[in-house]
């Protein structure tokens, strides 16, 4: 477990958490994602089967869905937190020091587990904060690494079917092992999550600095008890710091903070002292795990088995409970290195069967290879006995092909046999004590007599010391006593084998009446026969006379002859019975005797073969009784001589000693025969299981490409939405655009167009995939199709500005190639902006500046000519300063009510204006403005306020306003405003006080040369201005043209 | 090559110019070289009407832009007669169509003696 902080962004507490899923695993863990608060702190990475040739699209499609960055994981990238990494294809992902591994390629098939792989690692660097989560898939990949972040102290999920059952699959496997804390639907993990981390939080001031609660000590010695009362085993010799890093994971699980509130829940729950138990049964499987004891088994079984062996002979080993197969291979190192000890030859008959109830671990041990570092091999062992292949070590194919692993289970199915060792070490400590028995005793048939029996420290079996002796009892090594009666190893279930056979039905034969009486009768006198086959089963029976012959053997009924024939008989008719079928003809043998109720009576002994169609499988066995054919009377014998007794009893003895001789070698015969068969059986059963290897590799390569197809078809179907999506915005997209758009393929037909091309092309549905140059353009455009070839050639974008027909409008045109996503030209997209618009904005900003330009130029020019005339008229520089800046003003106050914005400027506000800059503001009481509202769209407006200024200017200096009395009068009027409508503007000033008339500024001045000729020529008005005594009056009358416009 | 103010004396030149001020101008540089005015005007119609009804013309200085409209009429008029012109204008060149590029122009604003003079030199002759 590593206390330091890892070399990432993680906090104390931030959890690691490894998500295996396969097939379906997408959609969950999408779910998982979206119920997962964004700043938990936790890193999470996701172990996918995937198909190493196929572009994985997980991080797009999940990045879609979730609130926090994903990333595909990359070698030498530190996780972060709140950061979800992805496994990318072809890769084998791994994490160390809190830095994602990711090597490439991928194992083969048969070995790819990538979920066990990552979680083992993730187990192995993060210990406690590691979480494996097991999410949908098919098949067992993540069971075995669950058990190592277990073993870890790490938490353990698998997703729900419903309510708590896991969903068959990957989830049903990890569960089945027993490892996963919680199994619950996906969308309650976050919450699990969160409070797990919590809980971290929470004990961690606890903790010592080797992640071990500093006031478990106390309280271990209660919770030992408890299990002893409750589960009969004692785990108080157990290594305090397992114990209580076991303890703290349950406890880790149940999410209790106190050990004292465990320690009541314990006392309470009899659930969680199973747990408990559970718990402290999880193994940690090395190689050479407990080295003594491994060296206690190399000097006191395996090297007196090599050397009582002859060269040849062979060695059978069985490991029970083998798991990943560490143990196994631990034994077979040691073994291979036994025999380089004693010089001796590579035995190819040693065999050493590893099985286990787990095919997920049998996988495993079968590829024979492991992930470094390989914990436990000493850096010689690794060298001698081990390959290097990329991350992996693999066992040598020598020591490989020592071993044999299968799926088996030693209480189910039936046992290996004629072994010399079996090391089953602690497997018996899993099981209760019947089932131990039954062990035990499996043990004790299977095993050689003198075979030993290696156990784990733990495990005893002092109830079965008659079958096993003690040989080492610190590690736990036996042997196998010779003696002692047999033990009937079968299991329960193998007794259902020995049903009842099927009985021959009796066939019904309808016979008459006097021939069945007849018949009756001459059984009497006819020889007792028997038919019967080659096998000696009797076909055949002649009839009640033949039970005289008959003697049943007491056991299973059966018709083979020998079984019934009474045994003074059956050696006789045994020898002639197979010199018939021998030499195909009739034997008699007139010698026989039978005691029947007590009498001696002589009989003759007929064995037939039944010749027919060449062949002779059938044979008559006849008894004929030659005693003197005396009814129901039998007469005494006579006594016969001794001489003719030991004659006949000679006679006797050879036919005896060639009944046995015949006995004899018919017993060799079975002997031989049973041997070849068994010899069969075993080459068959080995073939059989070589096969069932190839079968399970086949099964798993199966099973994974299936996985990869359906996570393919899983991601498949996501891009597939996602496509439906952006299919249905781009249909929007082209609906809705303005933008006309074709795109042609390299014929120039149209592939599919925007309704607003409509306005360009005539287009309808039916005109999909018809060339583009057949449908008639409104466009003045010829050249398409040498623009779309240069366009192919060039792979340049062509643009042009286009008038629709007519030139109502006008269009940019651009053709551009049309790349495929691939970067394959595919044709070409043709799209039109309508610029008709911007032309004419264009056109009228052109205009504009022209007439901008225009005027400035004219202004200046007006400036310069009024410069000139100022200046011939001035008498002095001062003079001339003093006007000219006057005037220039008057040009600036116009040029100023121009440009205002807020409606057309009126007569009254150009007359006021020039008035007060002269100093007479509004209501000043000698000076009235009087007319009607009269707006100068189309007026000279500067030469007009030039007059008024000049008006104004001579009323100041010379006029009414120079004295106290004077007054002025600026009155207009529209003249005849509906046919020839005239402005008439009087300006009249009285009580002027003049000193010389002559002293108005109008002599033959610049003011007058404008009331006079420059309004008439300019505005073509009627001008008239009068000096009178009284002052100046001017009048204009000044045609009001509407159509006289000034704007080009 | 300017033409010396004798060798222009007398000659008749017609004016058309809308803004007073610049007319008049233009109008007293021509006296001071002894041409006689014919005008100034202030719009095409009247300029038309000089052209086809006001006798022989020795030349035109004209306002591209006159106060009913554009001056091109009349320099069409003038350039039938085989009368040269220039022009004074306020817009800039590319405002100016293509057939009149080669024509003398003077952008206001401009000396007034300096186009008089011009009129009759080698640029101001219409092609």
């Amino acid at each position: 477990m590593s206390a330091e902080p890892l070399p990432n962004d993680l906090g104390p507490d931030g959890l690691v958490v490894g998500v295996g899923a396969s097939a379906g695993g997408l959609a969950a863990f999408k779910t998982f994602l979206a119920n997962m608060p964004a700043d938990t702190g936790m890193a999470f990475i996701l172990v996918q089967h995937l198909d190493p040739h196929h572009r994985s699209l997980l991080v797009e499609l999940l990045g879609a869905a979730a609130a926090i960055p994903v990333l595909e994981a990359a070698d030498g990238v530190a996780i972060r937190e709140n950061c979800v990494f992805v496994i990318p294809p072809d890769a084998t992902l791994t994490i160390k020091d809190g830095v994602l591994k990711v090597v490439s390629p991928a194992p083969p098939r048969e070995l790819r587990r990538p979920i066990d792989t990552f979680f083992s690692s993730l187990a192995e660097d993060c210990g406690h904060k590691a979480v494996g989560i097991v999410l949908s898939g098919v098949g067992s990949d993540g069971a075995l690494g669950v058990r190592k972040i277990k073993e870890r102290g790490g938490l353990t999920l698998a997703q729900a079917e419903s309510d708590h059952v896991a969903q068959v699959g990957m989830p049903r496997s990890a569960a089945d092992t027993g490892m996963v804390d919680h199994v619950v639907p996906v969308d309650a993990m976050p919450g699990l999550l969160v409070d797990h981390q919590q809980h971290l939080g929470a004990v961690a001031e606890h903790k010592d600095g080797n992640g071990l609660r500093k006031d478990m000590g106390e309280h271990l010695a209660a919770i030992t008890g408890l299990l002893r009362t409750g589960t009969g085993h004692d785990f108080s010799g157990y290594k305090e710091g397992t114990l209580t890093r076991r303890i703290q994971r349950r406890m880790q699980v149940l999410r209790i903070d106190d050990v004292l509130g465990y320690v009541e829940h314990l006392k309470t729950d009899r659930g969680e002292l199973q747990a408990l138990f559970q718990e402290l049964l999880i193994g940690v499987t090395q190689f050479f795990r407990d080295t003594d004891a491994f060296e206690a088994l190399k000097s006191t079984a395996l090297a007196p088995l090599i050397s009582s062996k002859a060269a040849g002979e062979p060695i059978r080993i069985w490991v029970p409970g083998c798991a990943t197969g560490e143990e196994v291979y631990s034994i077979a190192v040691l073994l291979s290195e036994c025999m380089t000890d004693s010089h001796r030859a590579q035995s190819s008959d040693i065999k050493i069967f590893g099985t286990d109830i787990d095919d997920g671990a049998i996988a495993i041990a079968r590829s024979g290879s492991y992930r470094q570092p390989v914990t436990g091999v000493s850096p010689e062992r690794l060298e001698r006995w081990f390959v290097k292949e990329g991350n992996d070590y693999r066992l040598r194919p020598e020591v490989r092909q020592l071993c044999a692993f299968s799926v088996h289970s030693i209480v189910k199915n039936p046992p290996f046999s004629r072994l010399d060792l079996i090391s089953c070490r602690n497997v018996l400590i899993y099981l209760d004590r019947e089932l131990q028995d039954r062990a035990v005793q499996t043990f004790h048939y299977a095993l050689n007599p003198g075979g030993f029996l290696a156990l784990g420290a733990s495990e005893r079996i002092t109830r079965h010391a008659k079958h096993f002796a003690l040989v080492d009892d610190k590690h736990r090594i036996f042997q196998r006593r010779d003696k002692g009666e047999i033990l009937l190893p079968f299991p329960k279930s193998s007794a259902a084998a020995l049903a009842p056979m099927p009985l021959p039905r009796p066939t019904r034969v309808d016979e008459d009446r006097i021939d069945k009486s007849v018949r009756r009768v001459m059984e009497q006198y006819a020889p007792a026969y028997f038919v019967i086959d080659r096998q000696h089963q009797i076909l055949r029976f002649s009839g009640s006379e033949a039970r005289h012959y008959l003697e049943p053997s007491p056991g299973v009924a059966n018709l083979n002859l020998f079984s019934l024939l009474q045994k003074t008989l059956r050696p006789a008719v045994r020898a002639a019975v197979e010199q018939a079928f021998a030499a195909r003809k009739a034997v008699v043998n007139g010698d026989l005797a039978i005691q029947i109720d007590g009498k001696s009576r002589p009989l003759m002994l007929i064995a037939e073969p039944i010749l027919g169609n060449g062949a002779s499988n059938l044979c008559v066995v006849a008894f004929r009784d030659t005693s003197p054919l005396v009814r129901a009377v039998v007469p005494e014998a006579a006594p016969a001589t001794d001489a003719a007794r030991t004659l006949g009893l000679e006679e006797e003895l050879r036919a005896t000693k060639a009944q046995l001789q015949a006995a004899t070698d018919q017993l060799e015969a079975y002997i031989e025969d049973m041997k070849s068969t068994t010899e069969e059986y075993q080459g068959v059963t080995e073939e059989l299981q070589s096969s069932n290897e190839e079968l399970e590799t086949a099964k798993e390569e199966l099973q994974s490409v299936n996985e990869e197809l359906q996570t393919i078809n899983g991601e498949l179907q996501s891009k597939n939405d996602a496509m439906e999506h952006l299919n249905s915005d781009l249909k929007n997209l082209l609906d809705s655009t303005q933008i006309a758009t074709v795109f042609l393929d390299d014929a120039l037909r149209i592939k599919h167009y925007t309704p607003a091309m409509e306005e360009l092309f005539p287009l309808r549905d039916a005109d999909r995939g018809r060339p583009i140059t057949d449908v008639v353009s409104q466009l003045v455009y010829d050249e398409l199709r040498a623009d779309v070839q240069d366009v192919q050639r060039s792979l340049r974008v062509v643009e042009r500005e286009l008038d629709l027909k007519g030139g109502a409008a006008s269009f940019l045109m651009r053709i551009r190639p049309y790349r495929t996503i691939h970067n394959v030209i595919d044709g070409v997209v043709i799209t039109f902006t309508d610029i008709t618009d911007n032309k004419r904005a264009q056109r009228t900003r052109e205009l504009f500046i022209d007439e901008l330009q225009h005027r400035t130029r004219n202004l200046l020019a007006v400036v310069q000519s009024i410069s000139d005339a100022t200046l011939s008229a001035a008498g002095s520089l001062a003079g001339y300063r003093a006007e000219f800046n006057d005037r220039i003003q008057a040009i600036a106050r116009v040029q100023g009510l121009l440009s205002r914005r807020d409606g057309a400027l009126t007569l009254r506000e150009l007359v006021q204006g020039e008035l007060a800059a002269v100093g007479v503001t509004p209501g000043y009481e000698r000076i009235v403005v009087d007319g009607p509202r009269v707006t100068l769209p189309h007026l000279d407006m500067q030469l007009l306020a030039l007059a008024l200024h000049e008006l104004a200017t001579n009323a100041l200096k010379h006029g009414a306003l120079k004295g106290s009395r004077g007054r002025i009068d600026v009155r207009w009027q529209m003249l005849d405003p509906m046919n020839t409508p005239r402005l008439e503007l009087v300006w009249v000033e009285s009580g002027v006080e003049l000193d010389e008339p002559e002293a108005s500024s109008f002599g033959r001045g610049f003011g007058r040369e404008l009331l006079e000729l420059a309004l008439p020529y300019q505005l073509d008005a009627t001008t008239k201005l009068d000096l009178t005594q009284d002052g100046v009056r001017f009048s204009a009358v000044i045609p009001w043209h509407d159509d006289e416009r000034r704007e080009p | 090559m300017m033409a010396s103010s004798a060798g222009v004396a007398g000659r008749r030149v017609l004016v058309a110019e809308d803004e007073y001020l610049l007319a008049s101008k233009m109008v007293g540089a021509l006296a001071k070289l002894g041409v006689e005015t014919l005008g100034p005007v202030g719009t095409v119609r009247r300029a038309l009407d000089l052209v086809e009804h006001g006798g022989h013309l020795d030349g035109a200085v004209l306002d591209v832009k006159l106060r009913d409209g554009v001056v091109y009429p009349v320099a069409e008029a003038l350039r039938a007669r085989g009368v040269p012109f220039v022009f004074t204008t306020g817009y800039n060149e590319h405002a100016i169509p293509d057939r009149y590029k080669d024509v003398a122009r003077y952008e206001k604003p401009f000396d007034a003696s300096q186009v008089a003079r011009a009129l009759f030199s080698d640029a101001g002759q219409a092609p």
